[in-house]
């Protein structure tokens, strides 16, 4: 068996617990929806934002040197990164050249495709993640499971177990607000020694050459400002054309991602802080090359938002751990086999199609349709499991000729009436683990309609 | 590797594809009242009044004897921020600023480092108060952006309620790493 329907399993196996999974994020689902309800031209604003983005990645490479000239303008130093390797090793350098011992950091998916946390730990640097959810997964050494709300499978107990481990919190204290003020305190004292700060970028304006972050909690901010040396990690794919643009991204991110009007901080960083530096670094890591592939480029177009993991019914059942990477969900179905199609080739397989994902995303990129895509290139390279190909060849062969058709409903009605459950639900049968097949009719369609055909 | 990067965007881009104009939405709401609906629905709190914001109205919404820095000249600041070390500014509980604006549909107020003796002065602080005129409340983030120049200042920042979270089983936590609490005085 592949691995995402593995650890599926794994994670299904606790019902109550996957039931209290489904609905969390489907409480979010929920405030999204009410919020976009909220804004009349909001389908407007998807197309906008879905063409301001096309437009952007079909000039990227002037607006990603628009943006470079007027952040170095700025007095911002500009770094690029083809890859991973590239990226740590830049922000390495950067830190010991300042002689850096302890970073603070704030939410970066990007930084945790790199996985840049161990890289930085091994050579003697403490890094510290200061979202809330972050820092949570951080102590309990795992990779977040949402792009958005990291700690999401975790339950209060469990988190208070470890603060009480690791922050010497109340034994048995769950209280949310008691460990957040905990978490608060803990990680001021951390903002208040940090030789340098280190964040994701939300959007790159390439008119100002100026980056934005959008967060709740203020850690960035704590994190940037306090710090003389803040450097800002970024895809090649987050800029954005003009200051006007935010405008539009804005209004869209955080309604989509939590159901919030707007983050409660969105800050726009130009320059570097009176006697600071700042430095942003600009990372490839096979994006480029997902855009040369037509059919899926515009998964690019992603703002992060998290609304197509909170919307899917396999995500919301299944888990972020599940899909081993650290963009999740649909849009990590999408993003992962252009990184790696043997590795990642179950994840497209992780969709109903039922193209829910694609109903929600702000910048309307077609998930759904690029999951059927990816599907047929994973099948044509050789990478399906045979439990998926035997069938597929069964039923080809069947479905191809309308003899070879009727023989089977005819005979398949009769046989599967009297086939004893056990052989019925085989472990072959991946479909009918935990489905019933649906009641055999007495009679074929066929037969129905030749009996009631109105002759007249 | 810049130059290794841009050839490989060069060869793998699509064919150019038009970036849409478009003008600010318009709206059917009183920028005012949307404002002030938004404002509670974040956690924050607004006062709406002709007269200066005084010394006793804070104290009593705070508590008396917190250290002040004032941005505003109807209130005298205790501290003077360019005298504190960095890492000295969180003895400041409260914090006063002028906004340039604030967007009714979302409730963000905001500011630039014109007013910013320090960047880190609105998330350092326990509790911060932001003054808006209500001539400047703009209805949606279309109007805020044409009004607002991020390219004129090192740092400039949207705040729309204190700082929160929901990391912990998405219950909603008021007060996580910025300030506890927002206060809106609009000066009408």
């Amino acid at each position: 068996m592949s691995k995402h329907p593995q650890k599926a399993a794994d994670f299904i196996a606790n019902e109550a617990r996957t039931d209290w999974h489904d609905q969390s994020l489907w409480v979010v689902r929920e405030k999204r929806d009410k919020l976009a309800k909220g804004v009349a031209e909001w389908e407007e604003l998807r197309e906008l934002a879905s063409q301001i983005k096309d437009h952007t990645l079909s000039h990227l490479d002037s607006y990603l040197e628009e943006f470079e000239k007027n952040a170095l303008t700025n007095g911002a130093k500009v770094h690029w990164a083809k890859d991973a390797e590239a990226h740590n090793q830049i922000v390495l350098d950067i830190l010991q050249r300042h002689q850096v011992r302890s970073l603070v950091k704030s939410k970066s998916m990007l930084t945790e495709e790199c996985s840049l946390n161990p890289f930085l730990e091994k050579q003697g640097i403490e890094v510290i993640d200061t979202d809330l959810g972050e820092r949570i997964i951080q102590m309990k050494n795992e990779p977040p499971s949402h792009i958005v709300m990291p700690a999401i499978h975790l339950k209060k107990e469990e988190i208070g177990e470890l603060f009480h481990e690791k922050l010497q919190t109340e034994k048995g204290a769950t209280d949310p607000k008691y460990l957040t003020e905990a978490a608060r305190q803990h990680l001021r004292s951390h903002f208040l020694q940090a030789d340098a700060a280190l964040s994701g970028v939300n959007f790159a304006i390439a008119e100002t050459g100026g980056v934005t972050i959008c967060t709740n909690e203020g850690n960035a901010d704590m994190g940037i400002h306090l710090a003389p040396l803040q450097i800002h990690c970024m895809g090649l794919e987050k800029v954005i054309p003009r200051q006007k643009d935010l405008g539009v991204f804005t209004r869209l991110l955080a309604r989509s991602a939590t159901g919030q009007p707007i983050t409660i901080y969105t800050s726009h960083h130009l320059k570097p802080k009176p006697g600071g530096e700042m430095h942003i670094v600009i990372v490839d890591n096979g994006r480029s090359e997902q855009l040369g592939r037509e059919d899926f480029r515009n998964s690019l177009k992603c703002i992060r938002c998290g609304a197509c993991m909170n919307t899917c019914p396999i995500y919301r059942r299944s888990g972020g751990h599940s899909y081993d990477y650290t963009v999740p969900g649909p849009i990590g179905s999408i993003l992962t086999p252009g990184k790696d199609l043997k590795k990642y080739s179950d994840l497209p397989f992780a969709s109903s199609l039922c193209g829910s994902c694609s109903d929600v995303c702000p910048v309307k990129i077609d998930i759904h349709q690029q999951l059927y895509k990816w599907r047929q290139i994973i099948a044509e390279e050789g990478y399906l499991p045979k439990s998926k190909t035997k069938g597929m060849h069964m039923a080809a062969k069947i479905l191809s000729n309308p003899t070879s058709y009727q023989r089977a409903t005819k005979w398949m009605r009769r046989i599967l009436r009297f086939l004893p459950r056990p052989l019925l639900y085989l472990n072959t049968n991946v479909w009918g683990k935990q489905r019933e097949l649906p009641e055999v009719p007495t009679k074929t369609f066929k037969d129905w309609y030749k009996e009631n055909r109105d002759e007249s | 590797m810049k130059v290794d990067i841009l050839r490989h965007i060069r060869a793998n881009k699509a064919h150019p594809l038009p970036l849409p104009e478009y003008t600010a939405f318009s709206y059917d709401f009183n920028p005012q009242e949307k404002f002030i609906e938004l404002m509670g629905a974040v956690g924050g709190k607004v006062l709406l009044q002709k007269e200066p914001l005084t010394l006793d109205q804070l104290s009593t919404l705070f508590g008396e004897g917190k250290s002040i820095y004032s941005g505003i000249d109807d209130i005298n600041s205790h501290v003077e921020v360019s005298k504190l070390k960095a890492h000295e500014l969180h003895k400041i509980e409260l914090v006063i600023l002028p906004a340039q604006i604030a967007v009714a549909e979302n409730g963000a107020c905001y500011l630039d480092e014109s007013v910013l003796p320090h960047r880190v002065l609105p998330f350092i602080c326990q509790h911060l108060i932001l003054v808006i005129d209500a001539h400047s409340i703009v209805g949606n983030m279309h109007e805020a952006m044409e009004k607002i120049d991020l390219s004129k200042e090192g740092f400039s920042i949207f705040i729309a309620g204190p700082s929160k979270t929901a990391d912990i089983e998405q219950s909603l936590v008021i007060g996580a790493q910025g300030a506890r609490s927002l206060t809106v005085f609009i000066k009408n």
